[in-house]
C-alpha cells in the first residue's frame, strides 16, 4: 500500500506544513480490553520518522509504520504497570483535509490491573517534534457509564506533558448498569412510536373476538393476563433483536427499520377495530417486537469494547426499557380496562385506534417515503404532554363508570 | 483612521548602544537600584502614544489607565445594544476570555465585535482603544498584522477568509481604574489580551504573527508589522559564538511555538504547561556577554514595550532583574548547519525566564508559499490573563 498523493505532497514540497495538525487519540474502555485509535498527520509523523527512523524513506506503508507508531503509544495502569498492546489495524485516511495514518490498536486487560487510573503516552511523533500534541478523547467506557459513542476530551499529551492522566476513579458494573438502566428508560419515555405501538395493541386486550368482532371479557382477571401476555410477548421480541443487534449479528437499515415501526402501529390499530386473528395481539407484539428491538440496538451502536461490557450496558439497557414500558403498562391499563368495558367501549377503542391510524400512517409517510407532514412532529411532541394524556384518560373512564353505573345491566354481548 | 506611514519606521537600526540605570522593582517588592543594563536603542520600542485619536475625547484623563477606560467606555457608547451584547462579556467569562488562536477566524471563533461589522463611528473608537493600550510600535503592528491579512485576501490562493475587518474587539467586566476587568483584540495572527487586576495591567498571552514576514505595500502604504521583532530575535543567537550556539540549540523540531493557545475555549490555563526541571534548555542570559545581553533585552522589549509604558516598564524591569536573567534560557533549533536563519522554515528561538515565556516560530507560508511566516507568543508564567484564570 502507498501512502496518497496528499501525504507525498505535504513530506515532499512543504517540510514544515501549516497549521501544524495535532495528533488524535481515541479510548474506548472496557473490561478485559482498552481500544486506541491514533490518527497520525503525515507531514508531522514524517518530520520525527526522518530523524528517527528511516531518513530515506519515512513514509513507508502503513503495516510497516504502524508497529512504529504501536512502539511509542503507552497504556498503564494505576499501579504504573504497562498494558501490553496490539495493532489491529492501519490505513492513509483524509482527515480535515489532510493526509492522516490511522492505527487501531488494542491493550489487554490482565484480570490484576488496576484501571481505576490509566495513563496514555504517545510520543510517536512529539519525541522529534517537539511542538507536536495529541489530542486525547475518551469515547465508550460502561463501566464509567459511558454509553455515548461521542467522545470527550480528556487533555493532551506533548513533549511538556508526556503522559495523561485518565481518573476512573468508581468505574464498575453497577455504573455501568445504571447509566445502561437510565438511558434505556429514556428512550421508551422519548420513544412515543414503541409507546404507541404497545398502547394501541392493549386497547383490544380486555375484550375476545368472536365472530370477527369485538366483545368484552366477562372476566377481568383473563383481561389482565392478556395485558401480561401482550407486555411478554413484546419484551421477549424486542430483547432477541436487541441482544443480536448490539452483538452485529442483526441489522436492517434503519429507515427499514423506523417505517416497519410506523407499519406495527397501524396493523394493532386496524386489529383494534376488527381482530386480524383471534388471540393474535401476543403475535403480533412478538413479531413486531422483533422490529422495535433493532431500533432499540441502534441506541446501543458501538457500545462496548469488549463481550462484558456489552453484556452489562444489554441488560442495564433493556431492564430500563422493561421498567419505563411497565411503568406506562401499569398506569394506563386500569384506566383502559375501564373504559373498554364501559358504555363508551366501542367509541372510546374506535376513537383511539383512528388516532393510532392518524400517527402511523403520518410516521409511515415520513419515514418510507420522506414526505414531511405536521402531523408526525405533533404526535411525537405528544410525549411532552404525556401527564394531561393521562388525567384525561382516567377523567373519561370515571365518566364512563358513573353512566354505566346508571344502567341495570353492563353492556354485554356480541357488539353490532 | 490612525494608520501611520510605516516607511519612517523601516529606517530603523538596531545599533546605537547606551547605558541605562534602572530602578527595578523585584519580585518580593523591594526596589533594586544597581541593575546597570546595556540596552539597544530601538526606536521601535518608542513607548509614547504620539498619535492623536479623536474618535472619543479623552483629553481629560492622565494615566494610560485612565485613558484606556475612557476609550473603552466611549466605544462601548458608540454601539447599540445587540452590538454592545456581543462585545460585552462578565469577567468570569472565562470560555470567551480564552477564545483567541493563531488561526484565521473562520476556523475558530473569536469572542467579541468584528471590525468589520462595525459603524465608522464604532470602529474609529476601537482604533482609538488599541492605540491607547498600545504604544507606537505596538499600534503600527496592530495595523500592519491586519494590513497582512487584507494582503492575503488579495493574493492569489488567500482570498475571503482573510481581510483586515476580520478583527474582534471584546470587554470582560466594566472597564474601570479601580475594578478588575479585561480587554481583548484580535484575530487571524494576533491576540492581544490585557487584564487590568487592581489597575495593573497585564498584557499576555500575547501572539503576534505575519504573511508575509516582510515588509509590504498595500494600497500605496507599507507595512511591516514583525519585521523588527524577527530581526532582534535572530539577533540574539546571529552574535553567539559557535560553540555557545551549539549549547543553545535544542536539536528537536519546532514545526510552531510550543506553547500556542492551547487553552483555546477551556476557560483555564491548565492546558499551558510549561517546560520544567531539565524540560527547561538552552544557555542562561545571566552567562553571556554584556553585548548579547543587550540582544536579549531589545528582543524582549520589541514584544513587551508594544505597550504602552505603563504596562511595560513594570514587567521590562521584572524579566530584566538580574535574579530573573541567573534563571532565564534562551534557546533556538531548526537547521543547525544554517543556522539562526529565518528564512529556514522549522527555525525556532525561545527566551524561557521565571516569569517571561517568548517564542518565534519560522513556519513555510500558507498562501505565500515560497518563503517563510512567523508564529510568536509571549507568556507570562504568573500573570496570564492577570493571573486569575
Amino acid at each position: 500500500m502507498t501512502p496518497p498523493l496528499a501525504a507525498l505532497l505535504l513530506y515532499g514540497g512543504v517540510a514544515l506544513g501549516h497549521p501544524a495538525l495535532s495528533s488524535a487519540l481515541r479510548l474506548d474502555v472496557g473490561v478485559d480490553a482498552v481500544d486506541v485509535e491514533l490518527q497520525l498527520p503525515a507531514d508531522q509523523l514524517a518530520m520525527a520518522r526522518e530523524r528517527r527512523a528511516d531518513p530515506v524513506d519515512p513514509l513507508p506503508g502503513p503495516e510497516v509504520l504502524a508497529p512504529w507508531v504501536a512502539s511509542h503509544v503507552h497504556l498503564d495502569d494505576a499501579r504504573g504497570t504497562a498494558l501490553v498492546g496490539t495493532v489491529t489495524g492501519q490505513r492513509w485516511a483524509q482527515i480535515d483535509g489532510a493526509s492522516h495514518l490511522v492505527v487501531t490498536l488494542r491493550f489487554d486487560v490482565p484480570p490484576e490491573a488496576d484501571l481505576s487510573t490509566l495513563w496514555v503516552e504517545d510520543d510517536a511523533i512529539s519525541s522529534v517534534v517537539a511542538s507536536h500534541k495529541t489530542w486525547v478523547t475518551w469515547g465508550t467506557d460502561v463501566a464509567m457509564g459511558r454509553l455515548d459513542a461521542a467522545p470527550v476530551v480528556v487533555g493532551v499529551v506533548s513533549s511538556t506533558v508526556p503522559a495523561l492522566r485518565v481518573d476512573r476513579v468508581g468505574a464498575g458494573p453497577m455504573r455501568g448498569l445504571r447509566a445502561a438502566f437510565a438511558l434505556g428508560a429514556v428512550h421508551i419515555a422519548e420513544g412515543t412510536d414503541h409507546l404507541l405501538f404497545l398502547l394501541t395493541l392493549l386497547l383490544a386486550a380486555p375484550l375476545v373476538a368472536v365472530r370477527g368482532h369485538w366483545a368484552p371479557r366477562d372476566n377481568a382477571r383473563a383481561a389482565v393476563g392478556r395485558v401480561l401476555a401482550i407486555v411478554t410477548a413484546f419484551t421477549v421480541g424486542h430483547s432477541v433483536t436487541l441482544a443480536l443487534g448490539a452483538v452485529g449479528a442483526a441489522a436492517l437499515p434503519g429507515a427499514v427499520v423506523e417505517s416497519a415501526i410506523a407499519l406495527s402501529i397501524l396493523v394493532s390499530a386496524i386489529h383494534a377495530l376488527r381482530p386480524l386473528r383471534v388471540g393474535g395481539e401476543a403475535w403480533i407484539a412478538g413479531a413486531f417486537g422483533l422490529l422495535h428491538g433493532l431500533a432499540f440496538a441502534s441506541a446501543l451502536a458501538g457500545i462496548g469494547v469488549d463481550r462484558l461490557s456489552l453484556v452489562t450496558a444489554l441488560v442495564g439497557f433493556n431492564l430500563g426499557i422493561e421498567a419505563a414500558q411497565l411503568a406506562v403498562v401499569a398506569v394506563t391499563v386500569p384506566a383502559l380496562l375501564v373504559l373498554a368495558r364501559g358504555p363508551f367501549g366501542t367509541a372510546w377503542r374506535g376513537l383511539a385506534a383512528g388516532g393510532a391510524i392518524v400517527a402511523s400512517t403520518a410516521w409511515l409517510a415520513e419515514r418510507a417515503l420522506g414526505v414531511t407532514n405536521p402531523v408526525a412532529p405533533w404526535v411525537d411532541g405528544l410525549r411532552d404532554h404525556a401527564l394531561v394524556a393521562v388525567v384525561l384518560l382516567y377523567l373519561l373512564a370515571a365518566l364512563g363508570s358513573v353512566r354505566g353505573a346508571g344502567r341495570t345491566t353492563m353492556g354485554a354481548g356480541v357488539e353490532a | 483612521m490612525g494608520m501611520r506611514r510605516w516607511t519612517s519606521m523601516l529606517a530603523l537600526t538596531l545599533g546605537a548602544c547606551q547605558s541605562v540605570e534602572g530602578t527595578v522593582n523585584t519580585d518580593d517588592g523591594t526596589t533594586d537600584t544597581d541593575t546597570t543594563v546595556d540596552t539597544v536603542d530601538v526606536t521601535d520600542t518608542d513607548v509614547t502614544d504620539s498619535a492623536v485619536f479623536t474618535a472619543v475625547d479623552c483629553t481629560d484623563t492622565t494615566t494610560t489607565l485612565e485613558a484606556v477606560v475612557c476609550a473603552t467606555e466611549g466605544f462601548l457608547a458608540t454601539l447599540s445594544d445587540d452590538e454592545r451584547a456581543e462585545a460585552v462579556y462578565d469577567l468570569s467569562d472565562t470560555t470567551s476570555r480564552t477564545l483567541w488562536s493563531n488561526l484565521p477566524t473562520g476556523g475558530k471563533a473569536r469572542a467579541g465585535l468584528r471590525l468589520e461589522d462595525m459603524s465608522d463611528a464604532s470602529r474609529a473608537a476601537a482604533e482609538q482603544v488599541a492605540a491607547t493600550v498600545l504604544s507606537d510600535a505596538g499600534y503600527a503592528d496592530y495595523v500592519g498584522v491586519r494590513a497582512a491579512d487584507a494582503y492575503l485576501a488579495s493574493s492569489s490562493g488567500g482570498g475571503g477568509g482573510y481581510g483586515d475587518g476580520l478583527y474582534y474587539v471584546a470587554v470582560f467586566g466594566t472597564p474601570s481604574v479601580t475594578e478588575d476587568w479585561a480587554l481583548m483584540i484580535g484575530g487571524h495572527h494576533l491576540a492581544y489580551n490585557v487584564a487590568w487586576v487592581d489597575g495593573v495591567g497585564y498584557p499576555t498571552p500575547n501572539h503576534i504573527g505575519s504573511e508575509p514576514k516582510a515588509s509590504f505595500t498595500l494600497g500605496g502604504e507599507t507595512y511591516a508589522p514583525v519585521v523588527t521583532e524577527g530581526a532582534a530575535f535572530a539577533a540574539v543567537f546571529q552574535a553567539l559564538d559557535s560553540d555557545v550556539l551549539d549549547d543553545a540549540f535544542l536539536g528537536t523540531v519546532m514545526a510552531d511555538v510550543l506553547l500556542g493557545p492551547d487553552e483555546y475555549g477551556t476557560g483555564s490555563t491548565a492546558a499551558v504547561q510549561y517546560p520544567t526541571g531539565s524540560q527547561r534548555q538552552g544557555v542562561l542570559v545571566s552567562e553571556l556577554s554584556t553585548d548579547d545581553q543587550a540582544l536579549v533585552q531589545t528582543a524582549i522589549g520589541q514584544w513587551v514595550q508594544d505597550f504602552d509604558g505603563e504596562i511595560s516598564d513594570a514587567l521590562m524591569a521584572d524579566y530584566l532583574s538580574t535574579e530573573a536573567l541567573a534563571d532565564t534560557y534562551i534557546a533556538w533549533t531548526g537547521t543547525r548547519s544554517s543556522g539562526p536563519d529565518v528564512e529556514v522554515a522549522g527555525t525556532y528561538f525561545r527566551i524561557d525566564g521565571p516569569r517571561l515565556w517568548l517564542e518565534l516560530a519560522c513556519q513555510s507560508g500558507v498562501i505565500l508559499r515560497n518563503e517563510t511566516h512567523y508564529h510568536a507568543i509571549w507568556r507570562d508564567k504568573q500573570f496570564d490573563y492577570g493571573g486569575e484564570l
